[in-house]
Parts: C-alpha cells; structure tokens; sequence
C-alpha cells in the first residue's frame, strides 16, 4: 500500500470515485491471472509479458498504453486466442481461453476486411458463420450499416472506402457478432485527428448503448484518457503491469473534455509513466564525429 | 533531345496508352519484318536458286531449287560447252530461300488453305479434327490435373502439416521430366488418348500442387486471423476465406500453367500412335509443305494468346475487387 496519496486522487470527485467503485462491483468479464509469454529467435529467449494480472468488468472501457514493443498487441493477441499462453490463464466470463472464437472480436489497425466482400457481406460474415439464416443476417448487418451511417456504400467494396470508412466496417463487423469483449488494437491510428476524433465519439457512442466490454490499446494518451473507465499502463522488457489508473473524468466525455484540468493531470501523469525522463544524447557531440554530413558553405547556419 | 521518351527509360513505370499500342505493335512487327527482309529482298541470304527455266541442263526441273554454287557450277559447264554446240541453252531461274523458309505470304495462304485441304487419305483427320483433338487432350490433361493439384496445394497452403506430408515428394517429383513418363504411360494406358493426357497431366500436376501451396501461402495472415476471430474456422474457413482470398492470384497461376501444358502437347501427341497436331506437323514435313508446318505453328501460338487474353479478361471481370485493393 503506497503511503502518499495519488496525485490523481484530487481530481477524483465523490461522484466519479462513487461510478469506479461501483464499476468494480460488476461481475467480471475478463480474468488475466499469472500471464507470461516469451518469444523464442534463433536460440534466445525473448520474455515480452510477465505475471500479468488484470480484470475487466462488464460494460467497462479499457484502454492500454505503454512503451514501443512492451507486448501491447502481444497481449491482446493472446486473449483473442492468436497467440498461445505460455503460463498462467485468460478467462472470459469464466470460460478458459484456448483459441479464437466469436465471443472475443477483434479489430486491427490494418482494417482486415474481406476485399472480396461488399460492406454488406463482411458484416454478415460472422453472423452467418455463427448459424443466422441469410435473411436475418442481412437485415442485421444493414441495421449495423445504418447505425454508423454507411448505409451508402452497403453494397461497395472495401477498396472503395476511405480508412475511417473501413475502420467503422472493422468496427461494426466486429460488433455484429455479438461479442462478449471487443478487442482493438491501435485501430485508429492511421487516421488523421479529426476523423480519430470522430471515430472516438462514434465508438464511445456504441458502447454506451450496448453491452460490451473493450479493451483497447493505443499510443496516443489522449485517446486513452478520453476513452477510458481505467488505463492498464504496461512497463517494458519484459511487460508488466506497471498502473491501473482510474480516470478521473465524468462520463458522458464532451468534446472540450480534453481541455479539462482534470485531463490535463491525467495525461500530465501518464507521460511520466510511459515516457520515463530519458538520459540526455549528447547529440552536439555525437554529429561533430559524422563528417559524412557536408555543411552547405551558402547556408552555414539555419538561424 | 532524348532518342527515347523517358518514359520509356524510367524503370518500373506505367506507360502512356499510345507508347503501349506502339510498343505492342512493333513487337509483332519486328519479327514480321525480319522475316520479309528475308524473304523478300534477293540479296539477303537467298542460298538458292527456284529454276524457272531448266535449259539443257538435263537433271534441272522447272520449279526445284538448286544450291547456288551447284548452279553456277552447272552454267560454267554450260558455257565451256557452248564453244562446240552453240545450241545449248542456258538454264534460268531466280533467287531462292531453303524450302524450309516459306515467305509471310506462302504461310498466310497456308493458314486458310490447310483447312480447306482435305487429308491425303481418307481414314486421316482434317486439320480443324487435329487441332480439335489436340485442344481436347489439352483440356482433360489440365483438367485432371486441377481437379486433383488446386486441393491438394490450397491444404498444403493452409495447414504446416498437409505442407510437410505433400510438398517434399512434389518437389522430387516435379524435376522429373515428363517425357521420361512416355513408355511408362503407354505400357499402362495403352497407344490412343490415356497416355497423352497422363503426360500433360504429370507436367503440371506437380507443379500446380506447388505454386498453389505458394499462392495459397500468400494470402495476407491479417485476413485469417479476423475471421479466425469471426468465429471461422477448419473447412468453414478454406471454403469462405482462404479459398476466394487467394482465387484471383490462383486463376492467374492457372493461366501460366496452361501455357505449359501446350509445352507438353508436342511430346505427349508423339507418344504411342502420333496425333493431333503434332501428327499433322510431322506428315507435312514429310511431304516438304513447310507452310502448313509454319501455319500449324503460328495457330498453336494464336490459340494460346487468344485464350490467355479472354482469360485475363474474364479475370478482370471475376475479380473486380482486385489489384484496386493494394
Ligand atoms: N511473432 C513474434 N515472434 C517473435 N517476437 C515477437 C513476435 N511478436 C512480437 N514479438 C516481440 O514481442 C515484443 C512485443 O511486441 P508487441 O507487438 O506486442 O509490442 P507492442 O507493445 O504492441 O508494440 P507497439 O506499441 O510498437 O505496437 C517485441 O519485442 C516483439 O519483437
Ligand atoms: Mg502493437
């Protein structure tokens, strides 16, 4: 038990301590107990992820950030069943996790829709393949369609659309199935920032009105705390559980909530953590040694 | 001012449509244009003579051709004879190439002529049932050889294990040349159509098998794993992903592979009782109707590019969501 206290814990108001505390009531969707995963290369050992412990509540957002190569994706990999489980176990609602399956949906950075599908068709793939007739399949997905308004393009291609277009489609594909925990991995990091922005509020949107649990990574603080009920902050080489920060934030999240003091300290928080100070390069030093590079004799000096 | 555009030059690079159609244009041309300069300008080559009038030369016949020092052999005889009987004529006769090199215009008639023709005797096959029946050996050959080479090699695409248990003993087999197989097949299969259908069939089986495991091998891991997380999997997922994943770069190997198969046409229709259009090839170099040999040639090659060019349209067509994807 840390002595001092949190220097979030200002921010937490009665009203948003009173919502964690409570979230953390709800029954369990996700159990990741004693989870370790190493990588082997030509003989060496690779450990990425150490004795992770983490639990995930019903209808909860959680968002994940940590270094480059800390075993973000590592992870959300394993509780899709991609990857297999060194030590240690994966539960979703208490079942084991042993492979993929539709009750864990993903969706990746790479969109990986079907381009040889319509819009229409990828949303119907994972409802028919879970036994739905056609027709219930397809008045299902254009509901789908409708809801993030491509109702347009319900008949083109992928290759059609535009990457936040694509990425609704991930998203509702994903969504239609029906999944007990919707797994996404940096899923709007090719987009610019107002349609990552859009795609955010799309996302909290949806959320809201059903029930899931996600569990989303990023590299973006932003992103994270904008999104979140509470951020698993992973340490790097080898991955561990570093924080679980709550959120101190209100839900519903307003546009101007990333101006929020509140947000500020929380992302003012995290940096610290994710991007410990750095030793500084003396790079001064470094580039009197590179005489590879010519100084233009015109332009001496750039200032 | 560049002798090229540069275009032209530039590696990698998609060229304007109008240096396309000229390119395209001149690559036929080349070749067509080579071949008249040779055929057609007498001091180019020409190692011979086409006599148009034997003379006195006693073993002459009007229309044979005669190598050129032969003939000019002949003249000087001719000549040292004049002096006791001026009487003598001279032969006559014009510059010729080897009745191996027919001119442009010789084979373009043959190309209509040789189906017009009827057969020499008439229990033999007319041009049109020749190359009929060389298409048919064709298509059972190829399609045998998908029926069993495309699910083989989509497995052994799909599962590390159906790629160990079949690609070792393919990647043997498939350097064994297929000819090898002849005496085998026909001791088996017997003289008629079996044997050359086996031998088409050993040509590309295994290298189907092969280059169907690689496509298959292709398809981007990304796409699985989704519908992996969809729910799919086993037969479901052959059927519903991989399979329309890869098929577009599948037909497209399919189209190569046809293209062997004529490769392996030639030998596998001189097996057991010669054939098809092989058989008709052979009979008219025997009779010296070098023009039908070219035509046959050049229908086999027209065949094969006009099946390739519906077939990459049709492509086209099946798979419009393809290439535009990247
Ligand atoms: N299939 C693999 N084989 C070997 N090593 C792997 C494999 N996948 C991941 N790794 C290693 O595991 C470590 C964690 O990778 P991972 O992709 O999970 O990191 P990440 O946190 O998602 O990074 P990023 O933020 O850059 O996406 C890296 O060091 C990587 O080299
Ligand atoms: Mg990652």
């Amino acid at each position: 038990m840390t002595l001092a206290p949190h220097p979030l814990t200002t921010w937490q108001t009665n009203a948003i301590s009173d919502r964690n505390r409570r979230i953390l009531q709800r029954p369990k969707v996700l159990e990741i107990s004693g989870l370790g995963k190493s990588f082997h290369h030509k003989g060496q050992k690779n450990k990425v992820l150490e004795d992770i412990e983490f639990n995930a509540y019903k209808r909860e957002l959680i968002c994940v950030v940590g270094p480059s190569g800390c075993g973000k994706s590592t992870l959300a990999r394993m509780i899709a069943g991609l990857e297999t489980i060194d030590v240690g176990q994966i539960q979703v609602e208490g079942q084991p996790v042993e492979g993929p399956g539709s009750d864990r949906g993903m969706v990746f950075q790479s969109y990986s829709l079907f381009p040889w599908m319509s819009v229409k068709e990828n949303v119907m793939f994972g409802l028919t393949q879970g036994g739905h007739s056609k027709n219930t399949a397809e008045s299902e997905a254009l509901q789908w369609i409708d809801l993030v308004g491509l109702e347009k393009f319900a008949d083109a291609y992928p290759h059609q659309l535009s990457g936040g277009m694509k990425q609704r489609v991930a998203i509702i594909r994903a969504l239609a199935n029906q999944p007990k925990v919707l797994l996404m991995d940096e899923p709007f990091a090719a987009l610019d920032p107002q349609n990552r922005l859009k795609m955010q509020q799309y996302l909290l949107e949806i959320w809201q009105n059903i029930d899931i649990t996600i569990f989303f990574i990023t590299h973006d603080l932003d992103e994270a705390i904008y999104l979140a009920d509470r951020i698993l902050v992973l340490d790097a080489n080898p991955g561990r559980v570093h924080e679980i920060v709550s959120v101190p934030l209100p839900r519903p999240r307003q546009a101007n909530t990333l101006l929020d003091p509140a947000f500020l300290a929380t992302k003012e928080y995290l940096h610290r953590l994710v991007h410990p100070p750095q030793v500084e390069v003396d790079l001064e030093a470094k580039l009197s040694m590179v005489r590879l590079v010519p100084v233009n004799a015109q332009v001496p000096d750039i200032f | 001012m560049a002798l090229f555009p540069t275009a032209w030059t530039t590696p990698r690079v998609e060229l304007d449509n109008r240096s396309k159609r000229w390119l395209t244009f001149a690559s036929f041309a080349i070749p067509i244009l080579l071949w008249s300069i040779f055929s057609y300008v007498p001091f180019v080559w020409h190692p011979q003579v086409e006599i148009t009038d034997p003379g006195d030369v006693s073993y002459f016949r009007e229309g044979t051709l005669i190598d050129k020092d032969i003939y000019q052999r002949e003249i000087d005889n001719l000549i040292a004879k004049q002096q006791q009987n001026p009487e003598l004529n001279l032969p006559q006769g014009n510059p010729a190439n080897p009745v191996y090199l027919p001119a442009p215009h010789q084979v373009l008639t043959a190309l209509y002529t040789a189906f017009k023709t009827p057969p020499k005797r008439s229990n033999e096959p007319w041009f049109h049932e020749s190359l009929g029946h060389s298409i048919q050996i064709i298509a059972w050959g190829f399609f045998w050889s998908m029926l069993f080479g495309l699910p083989l090699g989509i497995l052994a695409g799909t599962y590390d294990a159906t790629s160990k248990l079949i690609e070792p003993f393919t990647e043997f087999f498939r350097y064994l040349p297929a000819p090898a197989f002849g005496a085998l097949a026909v001791a088996i299969l017997g003289i008629y159509d079996a044997p050359k259908i086996a031998i088409i069939f050993i040509g590309t089986f295994f290298q189907m098998i092969l280059i169907t495991a690689n496509t298959t091998r292709k398809l981007n891991m990304a796409i699985i794993e989704a519908s992996l997380t969809l729910g799919c999997k086993g037969f479901s997922l052959i059927r519903r992903v991989i399979i329309p994943g890869a098929l577009p770069d599948l037909y497209r190997d399919m189209r190569i592979l046809l293209g062997w198969a004529w490769t392996y046409l030639i030998v596998a229709e001189l097996i057991g009782t010669s054939s098809g259009i092989t058989w008709f090839i052979t009979q008219q170099a025997r009779y010296k109707n070098f023009d039908n040999v070219f035509a046959a040639i050049l229908i086999i090659g027209l065949i094969g590019l006009i099946t390739d060019l519906i077939l990459a349209k049709l492509g086209k067509r099946f798979f419009p969501w393809h290439n535009a994807a990247h």
